[in-house]
């Protein structure tokens, strides 16, 4: 535990310092983040993961852009080995803003299915808008189910009004209805309601996700809305629990 | 249960049943006690049990032996664990059974499939912490009960969904901080909220400490357990048995992946318990410090009104629990009514009729009168029945899980953190906020 503190100090990074010191730092930390011997790494991935909380600190926006940037350098550099890149991509996952973006859509691109998987984690999380369009042009192009319904679930949770087509094509598999479902549920606009409804009886979660759509128009204040929802469900679901949570909802926005 | 020897059928077969005889026939004037009485199908109730490891053993072991519950389903996704389960739910059933055998004990390795039953009335989930919301709300959303093991959630979001999900489905969710069901827990809170030892300014709570997580080298996975859905929606690890284990000393507790360390595993007990004293059910503490921050000796977490609770700070006698008051102090742990101590001693023998019921209230009685529950799945079972609200429902469950969290998040991120109970928000830090949720690994999405 001593040693990452030493190194982290040597670093002169809990203080900020600039560019050249924060990738020294994290350069004298990638060999132990892939030792071969796995248990070694430890101390060095909590050395990593506190100068991502340190300089994502409230008030420190320029230490965490610096850092931020540093990390997405490594996190497509090759010759970083994989078990580092993991970890670093990680901490972009809690840190990471506009600067690590194109290196992140990057990584979302390769081969190594751990790092397009954390590289994902990391874009859902990202605060940039540009991460949005990076997730949706990768959901255009992925084919294989299983990284379609991390991206989709990944735009359902940044709300992205503009995947409502993509997201719904996933409707009709099987595989990914759920997901393209529920996703849809937490973008709640017109469209993805629309588009709701006509899964409604041919994918269990679309009573859900109709449900979560009308909820969130009513936290909005949008009565009017959540009730048309409310009442539609209630008439056309064979579901009973859903029948009983929608007629629930109807009583909420009585008043409208 | 049924007499010896009966056709075992469950509370909602029987009613749909019922429903569709009553609709061709008058209904007799006489029944036979079997069909209405106390442990006739009418009113037993069909149970499903997701998860069989540690924690599930005493749930298990209790509903076999209660006589108006069936356990119908088990669920693992551990072979041996689930097929051991099975045998024992019929070899139970079976030496209470007039033939010598009994098979209706569904094995399922995907909870799904569990969920999907109609048959089944409520479920018991003690999995780890990573999978009790996705099940819990799949459960409820297909109008099941829940008791879901403590901590109820991963994250802060889950915790909201369940209790909105649990109030819009109306389905009854207990969540397994038993100590809420202990007497001598409930004495302490009586004499707290009835303001016995003055305004509470302070609270000492041991929750002691799990080892740090470990990075560890890959292991053959073991034939028969299916490790990519014990991971589910947290992030992909090489297999190693320290990982996956459920113990009460570390094991997949000490992992931020899959908890809140010991601020979950503990902090869900007595965290919980402090809550329901200081009335704060429904709302929360408003910041959080990690130990160590600026020299701070024990993680604190203080109330609106400045209460302070310190978390590993010594207790009087090793009690569980420390409550200091202007005018007294009260000490609790397990172990029933004594162990409950004061000082001054004699408000001990305060008079609050534990052993009655919540419809018992004595006439004329002023004070607080806490929610009484002797046994958490008797209550659990009760409600399930009545429809009454349980000791530690869904939002009780969300609002003690908020405080294992945010402590742990104040934790790993070595800072404090100022929440506001009201909105739910953590305030003016981003990072920390990113972690009231976690992105879920695919496929398994499922909130």
């Amino acid at each position: 535990m001593e040693q990452y503190f030493a190194i982290a100090a040597f670093g002169g990074l809990f203080g900020g310092g600039g560019a050249a010191a924060k990738t020294k730092a994290v350069n004298e930390l990638i060999p132990k983040l892939a030792d071969s011997k796995v248990e070694s790494r430890y101390s060095a991935q909590m050395a990593l993961q506190d100068m991502a909380s340190e300089a994502a600190k409230p008030g420190k926006g320029a230490a965490r852009k610096a850092l931020g940037k540093v990390l997405a350098a490594k996190a497509t550099d090759p010759s970083v080995p994989q078990p580092a890149r993991v970890w670093i991509v990680r901490q972009l996952e809690y840190m990471g803003g506009a600067e690590a973006v194109n290196a992140l859509t990057q990584v979302m691109k390769g081969e190594d299915a751990e790092l397009r998987e954390c590289a994902r984690r990391a874009l859902e999380k990202n605060p940039a808008p540009a991460a949005t369009a990076s997730l949706r042009a990768a959901l255009e192009k992925a084919d294989d189910a299983t990284r379609r319904i991390g991206l989709m679930n990944s735009l359902g949770q940044r709300t992205d009004g503009k995947s409502v087509k993509l997201i719904a094509a996933g409707l009709g598999d099987a595989k990914t209805a759920p997901a393209a479902a529920l996703a849809l549920g937490n973008i709640g606009n017109p469209a993805a309601v629309e588009a709701l409804w006509g899964a409604l009886g041919k994918t269990a979660e679309a009573g859900e996700a109709l449900l979560n759509a009308a909820n969130r128009l009513q936290a909005k204040g949008d009565k009017a809305g959540a009730k048309a929802i409310y009442q539609r469900l209630a008439g056309q679901t064979k579901s009973k629990s859903q029948r009983a949570a929608a007629e629930f909802g109807l009583k909420k926005s009585g008043s409208a | 249960m049924g007499k010896k020897g009966h056709v075992r059928i469950s509370r909602r077969v029987f009613l749909k049943g019922a429903a569709g005889v009553g609709a061709l026939a008058a209904f007799p004037a006489i029944v036979p006690s079997t069909v209405f009485g106390q442990n006739a199908p009418s009113n037993r109730i069909a149970v499903g049990h997701i998860g069989m490891g540690l924690m599930m053993g005493s749930h298990f072991g209790k509903m076999l032996r209660t006589d108006d519950v069936q356990v119908v389903a088990i669920c693992d996704i551990d072979r041996g664990k689930r097929e051991k389960a099975k045998a024992a739910a019929e070899s139970s059933y079976a030496k209470r059974d007039r033939s010598g055998t009994y098979k209706g004990c569904a094995a399922y390795h995907e909870f799904e499939e569990l969920l999907a039953r109609d048959d089944i009335d409520a479920v018991f989930i003690a999995t780890p912490d990573h999978w009790h919301a996705p099940i819990s709300v799949m459960a409820m959303r297909h109008g099941k009960d829940v008791y879901v093991q403590k901590p109820m959630t991963l994250t802060i979001k889950e915790g909201r969904i369940m209790s909105d999900t649990s109030r819009q489905y109306g389905r009854i969710l207990q969540v397994g901080s038993q100590q809420r069901s202990e007497r001598g827990f409930r004495k302490a809170v009586q004499i707290v909220r009835n303001g016995l030892i003055g305004k509470v300014r302070t609270i000492y709570t041991g929750l002691g400490e799990f080892p740090p997580p470990q990075t560890l080298p890959e292991e053959p996975i073991p034939e028969g357990f299916d490790y990519d859905r014990w991971l589910g929606p947290t992030p992909w690890y090489p297999y190693n048995r320290k990982r996956v284990e459920g113990n009460y000393g570390g094991g997949w507790r000490c992992f931020w992946d899959y908890g809140a360390r010991k601020n979950g595993d503990w902090g869900a007990h007595h965290f919980d318990i402090i809550q329901w004293a200081l009335n704060m059910d429904h709302s929360g503490p408003v910041e959080f410090i990690p130990k160590g921050y600026k020299g701070t000796e024990y993680q604190t977490h203080i109330y609106a009104d400045g209460t302070k609770v310190l978390r590993n700070h010594p207790t009087k006698k090793n009690f569980m629990i420390q409550f200091i008051g202007d005018k007294g102090e009260v000490l609790c742990s397990r172990g029933g009514l004594e162990s409950c101590q004061t000082t001054p001693a004699e408000l001990r023998d305060t008079d609050f009729h534990d052993q009655e019921t919540l419809s018992d209230v004595p006439a004329g009685f002023k004070g607080v009168w806490v929610y009484v529950s002797d046994q958490h799945e008797e209550n659990w079972l009760e409600c399930v029945r009545t429809r009454k609200t349980p000791i530690c429902p869904a939002e009780i469950g969300h609002r003690t899980a908020t405080i294992c969290h945010l402590n742990g998040i104040a934790e790993r991120l070595k800072r404090p953190l100022k929440w506001d109970p009201v909105k739910e928000r953590i305030l003016g830090d981003p990072e920390a906020s990113g972690w009231m949720d976690r992105p879920r690994r695919a496929p398994y999405i499922y909130i």
